[in-house]
């Protein structure tokens, strides 16, 4: 007992002197700096996307945590999407609005042929940027034709307010990709992103308020055979004790084609349903009993294929 | 567990320059650190506890006495903030009322972060007693310095909040209740109950130590104590009871009600309140290696991961060297009441840690939830470490003499460049096992807390700001909010003319603080501004945490 003793005394003492050196190692001489990109790398990342990015791509960073290239971008370079390492061939795929371009920025070349096996795409065109590349990519996933897609089309909504039954209050359309419901920074209707199910996606934030239904109108044009639709809670919501659920009903013509109650779980619910031939509108209804922190969000399209 | 050595002259010399030294360190240095989403509640407390003694003089000048304390009184000063207990906000808004509002040589958040630079100083103070009381001296000099050069410590202790105050309650009762098992004076036992009585007054996390400490008593009475004389049966039961136990029945939790003037009305409502509140706590949601803590139950790995890379190793190492020390004695001792000491070390060291761990209780946030036992086995770990290197070297006196303090220096040397590149942001410190902040990040750890991270960016925002320009500050998610903003500019740090608003599209400016929940509001930020270009960002080793965006659209 002695003898163990004294064995753990003296692996304390090395432990202690080896942690010192390592501070030293560590902290002095640059190694807790080394997987930063450098500034070359940094600058061509910005100059490639400066010189090809065309509205509507979409940017997707390996490194989610050395930004300084976002110094040199220009403006209308967005959106930049830092989750590339959890995302898949069907996630990136849908978060694609239409024909949009994929830009991926690699720390290294080396990397080039796991993203775009893992991902499933079509490389363009790669671009040598320092000890990085930018890979323009489009995906090869086949996904059915949209013609309408919540997320990119929220400004093109009819309509977005909020009722109670007898009065409404309409959200003011603020840009092409948000309404504003009142002045609170929440209250609103408008492109975000958020996980669904572990992925990052583009979404709409449509937080509904105890009372009132929020109402947001969709005029469908030619032919719409079928609505897909998810929903769940951002992540910031789950600062929360409110357990309160969101309730979703979709209406087509005032009729309705789903309705189901959004539990506050950490999982986001996926629904799909055909919709009725000549449908002229489409209305996404929420409420909740308990406003807190709902922080809702939903994305999803519809298409003419079946 | 003894005593071995006693206060003499010298140590009135070392301690007061050790307590004098930490004390600049943390005043001096304030201005490099925002302030802390809790710090804009507290401060607020603390202007409502000046008005409060301002009150007092007009209605003593008016001989209105009754008034003071009248319900309507005391609930006009009292309710906000109600959730926790006044002590450290009276202590606040006493210096805000005797250095702001009377002698006008310091700004309102000044005058609060002065009273945590005391705090720290007391901390100092109370691990160099730990130190030479019960280990040595070079122990006693070592600790508090060992104990400030943790990034996340050096950081917590500037703020106007209760996490270093309760650590220097925490770990001072389960010091003194290890005194009373080893003196048995009356006298120490009665002002542990007074002392702990502040304690109650501070902060909630101390009403598990009369529990945690009796059970622990509880244990050694049926396996020893009651054998002893006098001390069996149900009436030897109660006599053998420590009397500190009796002392904080009857001493502490008056003292407690008479602290806290609020809890005089309605107070089993408030009570309940109060409890509930507590019992009820939301879960800040962490990423945990990738993982979104949302809702329970928790790794139980949490906060002893958290802890394993968020201390530098040096004092990572002496807290494993602390907890084998209690340990050893423990198993040691012949005494039952020295073994009732270390397992009261033990208990005072790994409860706070393990409370959080427990699968159901919510995670709070950053470490400062679980730091509360620290000194104890940062100390013992450090005579451990001294006591191990002494008898390495066993022939050459003066070699010997050297040895431990140039090992000490080492440390303490090879802790300034960490130190100094957490100097604004410790809160995001993660050590070398995990490959520092780039590592944690890679790792998806939790990367910063409490939306304070915005003194790099300030200057850029004065500088470039137009007169009256809105400042959206993320005050619905982890952002700065509303108190903080107005404190930030009572302390000059942002210019007074500048609005924060919560409103997006409404604002100039934006402020943005990373958490991998919150990485939506980047893009958020980029739509409303028609870019995503930071005009200034705040980082450590590239590691982005925050910064500051223009509108241009």
């Amino acid at each position: 007992m002695k003898n163990l003793s004294a064995i753990i005394e003296k692996a304390l003492l090395f432990l202690f002197a080896l942690s010192v050196v390592s501070t030293f190692a560590f902290w002095w001489t640059g190694l807790d700096e080394r997987n930063a990109l450098d500034q070359e790398t940094e600058r061509k990342f910005a100059e490639i996307l400066n010189k090809n990015f065309k509205s509507g791509d979409l940017v997707f960073t390996e490194n989610d945590w050395d930004l300084d290239f976002l110094k040199y971008l220009d403006s209308g370079i967005l959106p930049v999407f830092l989750d590339l390492r959890n995302a898949t061939e069907k996630s990136v795929a849908m978060m694609k609005s239409g024909d949009d371009r994929l830009f991926l920025l690699l720390k290294s070349d080396g990397s080039r042929e796991k993203y775009v096996k893992k991902l499933n795409l079509k490389v363009l065109e790669t671009f040598k940027a320092g000890k990085g590349e930018v890979v323009l990519a489009e995906t090869l996933y086949k996904t059915v034709k949209k013609s309408l897609v919540f997320s990119r089309d929220i400004g093109k909504a009819e309509r977005v307010a909020f009722s109670d039954g007898e009065k409404s209050e309409e959200c003011r359309k603020v840009s092409e990709k948000k309404w504003q419901c009142s002045d609170e920074d929440w209250n609103y209707v408008g492109l975000t992103s958020a996980f669904f199910n572990g992925q990052q996606k583009q979404a709409v934030w449509a937080h509904p308020v105890s009372g009132k239904t929020l109402e947001i109108t969709f005029a469908l044009r030619g032919v719409s055979r079928k609505l897909y639709f998810n929903s769940g809670f951002a992540e910031s919501a789950y600062r929360s004790k409110n357990r309160a659920p969101v309730g979703v009903e979709i209406a087509a013509d005032g009729k309705t084609l789903l309705k189901y109650t959004n539990p506050f779980t950490s999982s986001t619910i996926s629904k799909n349903a055909k919709i009725p031939e000549n449908t002229k509108e489409l209305t996404i209804k929420l409420t909740t009993s308990d406003d807190r922190q709902r922080h809702f969000v939903f994305n999803g399209f519809i298409t003419d294929e079946l | 567990m003894n005593f071995k050595n006693h206060f003499e002259k010298i140590d009135f010399l070392l301690a007061g320059a050790t307590a004098v030294f930490i004390f600049l360190m943390i005043f001096l240095t304030g201005s490099a650190i925002g302030f802390v989403r809790d710090e804009g509640f507290y401060m607020k407390a603390a202007g409502n506890m000046a008005d409060w003694y301002e009150s007092i003089g007009t209605n003593i000048s008016n001989g209105e006495f009754a008034k003071i304390f009248s319900k309507k009184e005391i609930d006009r000063y009292f309710n906000y903030n109600s959730e926790h207990p006044p002590f450290m906000k009276e202590l606040f808004g006493l210096s805000q009322f005797i250095f702001t509002r009377k002698l006008g040589i310091m700004s309102a958040p000044e005058s609060a972060r002065l009273v945590a630079a005391v705090f720290a100083a007391l901390t100092a103070l109370m691990i160099y007693l730990f130190g030479l009381i019960f280990f040595s001296r070079t122990t006693a000099v070592a600790s508090p310095l060992l104990f400030f050069t943790m990034p996340h410590i050096f950081f917590h202790s500037h703020l106007a909040c209760f996490d270093m105050p309760i650590l220097f309650f925490w770990s001072s009762t389960f010091i003194l209740y290890m005194i009373c098992l080893k003196t048995k004076k009356t006298s120490v036992h009665a002002v542990t109950a007074v002392f702990f009585a502040f304690a109650m007054a501070t902060k909630h996390n101390v009403l598990f130590i009369p529990i945690v400490l009796f059970v622990s008593w509880l244990f050694f009475y049926i396996f020893s104590y009651r054998k002893e004389a006098d001390k069996s049966g149900l009436a030897g039961f109660f006599r053998a009871i420590p009397k500190v136990f009796w002392f904080m029945a009857v001493i502490s939790l008056p003292l407690y009600f008479l602290i806290w003037p609020r809890m005089w009305f309605n107070t089993a409502d408030r009570l309940m309140t109060y409890a509930e509140f507590h019992g009820k706590h939301v879960n800040y949601l962490n990423y945990y290696f990738g993982t979104p803590l949302k809702n329970g139950p928790f790794p139980f790995s949490f906060p002893w991961a958290m802890t394993f890379f968020t201390t530098p190793t040096p004092q990572l190492v002496c807290f494993f060297a602390g907890i084998f020390y209690f340990c050893r004695d423990l198993f040691k001792s012949g005494k039952t009441c020295e073994k009732e000491a270390s397992l009261a070390m033990i208990t005072g060291s790994l409860f706070p840690i393990f409370l959080i761990a427990w699968p159901s209780i919510p995670i709070f946030g950053g470490i400062k939830h679980w730091f509360t036992g620290y000194p104890l086995m940062l100390t013992a770990g450090v005579f451990m470490i001294e006591e191990s290197a002494k008898k390495l070297i066993k022939t050459d006196n003066c070699r010997k003499k050297l040895f431990v303090p140039v090992l000490f220096a080492a440390a303490l040397v090879s802790l300034i460049q960490p130190d100094i590149k957490f100097a604004k942001r410790g809160a995001a410190f993660y050590n070398e096992l995990i490959g520092g902040a780039q590592g944690a990040a890679e790792a998806r750890m939790q990367r910063n807390f409490w939306g304070y991270d915005m003194i790099d960016l300030a200057g850029t925002l004065n500088s470039e700001a137009p007169k009256n320009a809105k400042l959206y500050i993320m005050s619905s998610y982890e952002g700065l909010n509303q108190n903080s903003f107005r404190f930030m500019q009572a302390a000059g740090i942002i210019r007074s003319d500048i609005r924060a608003t919560n409103t997006l599209n409404e604002a100039d400016f934006a402020l943005f603080f990373y958490e991998k929940q919150n990485e939506f509001i980047l893009n958020s930020i980029a739509y409303e501004f028609g870019t995503i270009r930071p005009l200034a960002v705040s980082s450590t080793d590239s590691v982005f945490y925050s910064a500051l965006f223009r509108r241009e659209k």
